[in-house]
């Protein structure tokens, strides 16, 4: 969905003004603005990603502030509605993020969503990107789930009835959003998940997550944001100025299947996360595709190699059957009520023919202030090097601000 | 490799229809705070399972959503919190990842102590400047006994209606528990008279119950606005109220810092003293009898030795 930055402001206008009706409604949001210094962005290797991949733009900005409202509706379901404001080329974009009925009711440990919804595979993907430690989603989201993937679908969740915490989800979506762009209006993309966890102690606690998500993507029905539309008017589509071919975020059509295993473990003196307390998290991604790689060669002597051809005369198909990794480890430490600091580091190891062996990594480092829990101050450095010719020195200041509800945090 | 979605399907369907769960013999009880499992164990002895989320060592209103609190709340037949928000940062996320719906809302399974009591300190207007302000007013009613009476009553009454074929037993268990409360609250009201008009300086709102009960005034409060952290300025104020107030004694619990209390204590002639705040805050607070009688004595104590 886009709509004019305007709509925004009537719908916030509209919104607030319902609040002071009804008690119950939650409405906050989450004004996210802050200034990166970085090279412009051209790539994660070779691979097809969303100006989304890009992370965090060069110079201010004001990408992820959020709109959200959530209210029980009745004694069966509970609602929840975010809109959220990106930048793109100089227009202020307002995506809608979530706009879900979740059932409260239903008997057997089970619930229901419906609508659009943030996927819950991964331990990320499922979370808002402000209660994020760090500026930006690591190199491997931006990478595989273009930050965060969600979509329209109904996800059923089911607790099994043991003493410990033992989750079992799947989703089917419409494979209608990035990173999928499934062919037709029906069922795109289905995701299964299992998530467990529980507390070795009173000061330690843990998760575990296994998850698949799989998609058919078809060319003829991606429309997106590509990157390379930020690098001038004179390139054709995949042409990127650096040695290795860099292919578009369309370019791919055929299967994709994605298994990620995550883990978190989260200490506390006595339990207690006032004072201090220590996260660590990675998550690792295993992704699958198979189909064609659409493809236009730079070198006109190189065409007569190609096997493939389509009717195009300058452009190829080529069969791919590829499988890539990556992951990211981050540990945040917070060691006053004020005051917490974080490490990350995130690397993909690309098969051809997006990468010939150059891995791509991010090394981040930040430290943040937060003066009361709704407020926070953070400064980020990150040594990009997504492309091999480039190792990127980012600096970023992000005020990541809530007003209003602030609602409950996941683990 | 794909994974079938259909068989998926069928097997979560048939997996939920095999474990018909069997007829429960007690009630589950998920108490956010020590405090309420320990009233709940009153009213209801062995009828019930008590589990409390939190311990006297940790601040409620800054606890993780964790995977272990979830499987509790999965089980949970009744829900005792103290409500008025001090939980909105991790009960309502529990709440909707339990997939349990008898603990929703508060005609089923779901009871907030402080839907029971008046309030106390209800804001006319909130607004964030004024720091992590409570619309509904202050939460920590329990360390009121008059309150405490109250609760007992609507708490039992939640009991019977959760689980009617033992409300002879959860009414002769209130009736016992009642009777005990009212001696000792007599008792602690003989004892707190001379404590009456004492002035105070506390970490936080956390015992304007107990300063309500004993007749105490809290005159100063270590946290600059409640939730932020006392700062170096915002200490010299208080020192400044200590020196001209009067101001007899400094409290704070477990799960506060005690560092401002013990700097206060170092720059004055007032003593700081550790409260037990709830069950389980020290060794000898075991109850809720013995967590007021705790408060008043370790008080009392403070006061005299200097």
């Amino acid at each position: 969905m886009k709509l004019v930055n305007t709509s925004a402001v009537v719908l916030a206008a509209s919104f607030s003004g319902a609040a002071l009706a009804q008690d119950q409604l939650n409405i906050s949001a989450i004004v996210n603005v802050g200034y990166t210094d970085r090279e412009d962005f051209s790539g994660i290797a070779g691979y097809g990603v969303d100006e989304h991949g890009s992370g965090l733009k060069q110079g201010f900005w004001t990408d992820h502030t959020e709109l959200a409202i959530s209210a029980p509706i009745d004694d069966m379901f509970t609602g929840k509605l975010t809109i959220v404001l990106d930048e793109h080329e100089g227009e202020t974009e307002v995506e809608l993020e979530e706009a879900f009925i979740q059932t409260t009711a239903l008997p057997y440990d089970l619930s229901l969503r419906f609508g659009r919804f943030l996927s819950n595979i991964g331990y990320l993907n499922g979370k808002h990107d402000h209660t994020d430690s760090f500026a930006d989603r690591p190199l491997v989201y931006r990478a595989f789930l273009n930050g965060h993937y969600y979509d329209d679908g109904a996800r059923l969740s089911w607790l099994a009835p043991t003493d410990m915490y033992l989750e079992l989800g799947t989703e089917l979506l419409k494979g209608g959003t990035m990173p999928a762009y499934a062919e037709g209006d029906g069922i795109g993309a289905y995701s299964a998940y299992v998530k467990t966890g529980g507390d070795f102690n009173i000061e330690n606690s843990w998760q575990l997550g296994v998850s698949y998500l799989g998609f058919d993507n078809d060319e003829g029905s991606c429309s997106s944001h590509s990157h390379e539309e930020d690098h001038g008017d004179e390139h054709e589509e995949h042409e990127e100025e650096h040695a290795h071919e860099a292919f578009g975020v369309c370019d791919f059509s055929g299967s994709k299947d994605y298994y990620i295993i995550d883990a978190v473990w989260k200490w506390a003196p006595n339990g207690n996360y006032k004072y201090q307390n220590f996260t660590l998290a990675t998550e690792y991604f295993f992704v699958e595709e198979e189909g064609g790689l659409h493809h236009e060669e730079e070198h006109e002597e190189h065409e007569e190699h190609e096997e493939h051809l389509t009717s195009l005369a300058e452009e190829h198909l080529d069969h791919i059957d590829t499988s890539h990794q990556g992951f990211y480890v981050s540990a945040v430490y917070q060691f006053t009520p004020n005051w917490a600091a974080g490490l990350r580091y995130s690397q993909i190891d690309f098969d051809e023919p997006y990468s010939d062996g150059f891995k791509p990594e991010v090394s981040t480092a930040m430290v943040e202030y937060r003066h009361s829990h709704f407020s926070t101050v953070r400064l980020q450095y990150n040594q990009d090097k997504s492309v091999e010719e480039v190792t990127d020195d980012q600096i970023t200041l992000q005020f990541s601000m809530a007003l209003g509800a602030h609602g409950a945090h996941q683990f | 490799m794909r994974i079938n979605f259909n068989s998926v399907l069928i097997c979560l369907a048939s997996l939920a229809a095999i474990i018909t769960l069997p007829a429960k013999a007690e009630l589950n009880v998920f108490a956010c705070e020590p405090e309420y499992a320990a009233l709940t164990q009153e009213l209801a002895g062995d009828k019930v399972t008590i589990y409390s989320a939190t311990t006297a060592q940790q601040d409620p209103h800054f606890i993780q959503a964790r995977p272990s609190l979830i499987a509790k709340m999965r089980r949970a037949d009744l829900v005792v919190c103290a409500g008025a928000d001090l939980e909105i940062g991790w009960l309502p996320m529990l709440q909707m990842k339990s997939n349990n719906r008898d603990v929703q809302s508060a005609d089923k399974g779901l009871f907030y102590a402080s839907d029971h009591v008046q309030n106390l300190d209800i804001p006319v207007s909130v607004d964030r400047s004024m720091g992590d302000v409570h619309s509904l007013g202050n939460p920590h009613v329990h360390l009121d006994p008059t309150r405490i009476t109250q609760l007992a009553k609507a708490l039992s009454n939640k009991l019977s209606q959760l689980d009617s074929e033992n409300s002879a037993i959860y009414q002769s268990k209130l009736t016992d528990f009642l009777t005990r409360w009212q001696q000792a609250t007599t008792q602690w009201q003989g004892q707190a008279q001379e404590l009456k008009g004492t002035k105070v300086i506390a970490y936080h709102s956390s015992f304007r119950y107990l300063f309500e009960f004993l007749g105490m005034q809290q005159v100063g409060d270590l946290e600059p606005k409640p939730g932020l952290p006392p700062t170096t300025s915002h200490l010299m104020t208080v020192l400044d109220i200590v020196e001209k107030q009067q101001v007899k004694l400094v409290v704070y619990t477990g799960y506060q810092d005690e560092k401002a209390a013990h700097w206060l204590q170092d720059k004055t002639d007032i003593n700081s003293v550790q409260l037990p705040y709830t069950v389980g805050g020290n060794e000898q607070a075991t109850d809720l009898f013995s967590m007021m009688s705790q408060h008043i004595a370790l008080i009392k104590g403070a006061l005299a030795a200097q």
